[in-house]
């Protein structure tokens, strides 16, 4: 499974992908704290926003 | 070699904020983190709102309020913290009143958590993870502040 960091600020656009849930939501609470427009996306189609990353942070935890 | 010479000043430029916060900022970003994971929903809220609170001050006196395409993420982090650090070095030549260490504490959470999104400790693993939470919190704090008020 991969996870993909989609980020958007004053016209910009940033996609990272991670391999590591915990990691993604890392990166994506960085950008997010920077001012950053995130959401995360897994290769299974599923959307997280930030409100969401937690549920996806536990998905770390249960496949840890 | 200059390019070697260039890592080398970054390197000891982080070396210097690293040691300076371990200084000023950990014993109170650990001890606000860890009261906010005991504290119930009442009191979190709290936590939320002073951390917001301490962001938006830090931001508006660094002069990096607002959206803005001519300052990389890095030099807002960073003036975001050393703002952070300012105040918090003001606050505790004047500390005062029940409440003041919460306050204080709460500068030093925002400190460390835009010096962890600025890179600053990636060569310093227990500031990573305490910079981590730190930024985890901060935007919990932003969740919780922009949801509308009967959510």
């Amino acid at each position: 499974m991969t996870y993909t960091i989609h980020a958007s600020k004053n016209d910009q656009t940033s996609v990272t992908v991670r391999i590591n849930p915990a990691t993604a939501v890392d990166k994506a609470r960085v950008l997010e704290l920077l001012g950053w427009q995130v959401h995360v996306t897994d290769s299974s189609g599923h959307l997280f926003t930030p409100l969401d990353f937690d549920r996806l942070s536990s998905f770390a935890c249960e496949t840890a | 070699m200059i390019f070697g010479w260039f890592r080398s000043k970054a390197a000891r430029d982080r070396s210097r904020l690293i040691k300076k916060d371990r200084e000023h900022l950990e014993a109170r970003a650990r001890h606000f983190l860890k009261s906010f994971l005991k504290a119930d929903e009442n009191g979190k809220a709290q936590f939320y709102r002073v951390v917001e609170d301490a962001v938006q001050r830090c931001q508006a006196d660094a002069g990096v309020g607002q959206p803005s395409t001519e300052l990389e993420d890095e030099q807002v982090a960073r003036a975001t913290s050393a703002e952070a650090m300012k105040i918090l070095l003001a606050l505790e030549n004047n500390e005062a009143g029940s409440n003041a260490a919460f306050i204080i504490d709460a500068y030093a959470t925002v400190a460390i958590a835009y010096h962890r999104a600025a890179g600053i400790y990636s060569e310093a693993k227990p500031m990573q993870e305490l910079g981590t939470a730190a930024v985890h919190l901060l935007t919990m704090a932003t969740s919780y502040t922009r949801q509308p008020p009967d959510s």
